[in-house]
């Protein structure tokens, strides 16, 4: 095998010292990333949505971010759609996804302590977004219904949880994320989903299960879901 | 002048976690890996591989975000069975290769993004003008080589990684990597010694 020479050895070293990014850099991105990430994490209490722009600015930011995911949809790659069409019957990864490499699907965990609530099993993240067998779609049927329309009733869904803790109706809204998880197992939006149903529960004063509920998320506490879920009853 | 010393293959260059000689960091913390822990572990990685693969310093920080957005939901499905650096390198490389798609539409021509940008943080006149030097003629050089070529120079030589974990992020049997090695190594080689030669005749004349 041939070796570098020692000066080139030398000027890679520099180069790749050169190319080497600081703290400020690593930072920069970082808050970049987070805001990017948390334009969609981010779902109010009720009071603070009552409580002028800034709550107004907060209750619409699931809706940015599913507005986004229909925007980035609209430009997946051709790739992407091909394998759409080849697993009609299952259908798309959302379109970040078809940047990462294949992988084997993720394995649903069951809750460690039995909750009258249904179980946070469903909110393994998502390696595609097929629906459960039960609601799937005969490949003709899958063929004619495009990611961007599965995403919409997603949307729809999720608003009207939104829409019901807001209105004063915790229970309403756990009706429905309850409903979303059983349609959407593997949505995208599985982590505004389960932060809801936390938020929801938080409201009924029902904080065992929203710890409970709270706990397939705790990966990502360290990102965009803290702030929402520290304010929470669970982060206190 | 600082120079990074290379660490041995089996050793996170960044400083991460303890890594197998042939699978990599050992950065499972359960079931997934926390967000922030693979952020500041591989941030230094995806923002070298960004530059060393020709996106302009203009641009690194937003491919570098996007790549850590596919991390980022992507993350909870990352089983392990490859190492955490080759499954993000495969992030880095299909973000990037979109990245490069798009650029390659645009009218061509140096715009102002494209410059090199060397960081000066303290450093003197000398060691400045020595990274500009070497940055450029590192960039000169690999675009004098083959995709593949380049792949395995930047990923082997520059990050460190194993000779197993780069063929199978890039799909090729350990052989052929090997040869595209060699030659990628001969190109520089041959690249470094003539910058020598030539320097060496202008200091003379």
């Amino acid at each position: 095998m041939v070796e570098l020479y020692p000066e080139a050895r030398k000027v890679l070293d520099v180069a790749r010292d050169a190319r080497t990014p600081s703290d400020a850099d690593r930072e920069r991105v970082f808050a970049s990333l987070m805001a990017t990430v948390a334009l969609g994490a981010a779902a109010p209490s009720a009071a603070a949505a009552k409580t002028g722009l800034a709550g107004k600015l907060a209750s619409n930011a699931l809706w940015i971010k599913a507005a986004a995911s229909v925007a980035v949809l609209s430009v997946a790659s051709v790739s992407t759609l091909s394998y759409v069409r080849q697993k009609a019957h299952a259908p798309a990864p959302a379109a970040v996804a078809s940047h990462a490499p294949a992988l084997p699907a993720p394995v649903a965990v069951a809750p460690a302590a039995p909750s009258a609530e249904p179980t946070p099993s469903a909110v393994a993240p998502p390696a595609h977004n097929a629906p459960p067998s039960s609601e799937r779609s005969t490949p003709a049927q899958a063929s004619v219904r495009r990611p961007k329309e599965e995403l919409s009733l997603e949307q729809t869904l999720l608003r009207q949880a939104h829409d019901a803790r807001r209105g004063g109706q915790p229970e309403r809204a756990l009706e429905l994320v309850s409903e979303h998880a059983q349609k959407y197992p593997h949505s995208k939006m599985w982590a505004e989903r389960e932060t809801l149903r936390v938020l929801a529960l938080c409201d009924l004063g029902r904080v065992d299960a929203a710890r409970r509920s709270a706990a397939s998320l705790q990966y990502l506490w360290s990102s965009p879901f803290r702030a929402t879920l520290n304010a929470s009853c669970v982060g206190k | 002048m600082a120079t990074v010393t290379t660490p041995p293959l089996h050793e996170d260059p960044d400083g991460g976690p303890a890594a197998d000689a042939e699978t990599g960091p050992r950065l499972r913390l359960g079931p997934v890996p926390e967000f922030r822990t693979v952020y500041e572990t591989y941030f230094p990685f995806v923002w070298r591989y960004t530059a060393n693969r020709g996106v302009p310093p203009m641009a690194i920080d937003d491919v570098v975000q996007e790549v850590f957005v596919v991390v980022h939901h992507r993350l909870a499905s990352f089983e392990g069975r490859s190492s955490l650096r080759t499954w993000l390198a495969g992030v880095c490389r299909n973000v990037l290769r979109d990245y490069l798609r798009k650029r390659g539409n645009q009218k061509a021509g140096d715009s102002l993004d494209d410059q090199v940008e060397i960081r000066s943080d303290g450093l003197g006149p000398a060691e400045f003008l020595e990274r500009k030097v070497a940055v450029e003629l590192l960039d000169g050089l690999l675009e004098q080589m083959s995709e593949l070529q380049r792949e395995a120079f930047i990923l082997c030589d520059i990050e460190q990684l194993s000779a197993v974990e780069v063929a199978e992020m890039l799909g090729v049997n350990e052989n052929t990597l090997r040869t595209r090695l060699r030659a990628a190594r001969q190109v520089f080689n041959a690249g470094v010694t003539r910058h020598r030669a030539k320097r060496a005749w202008g200091d003379r004349g």
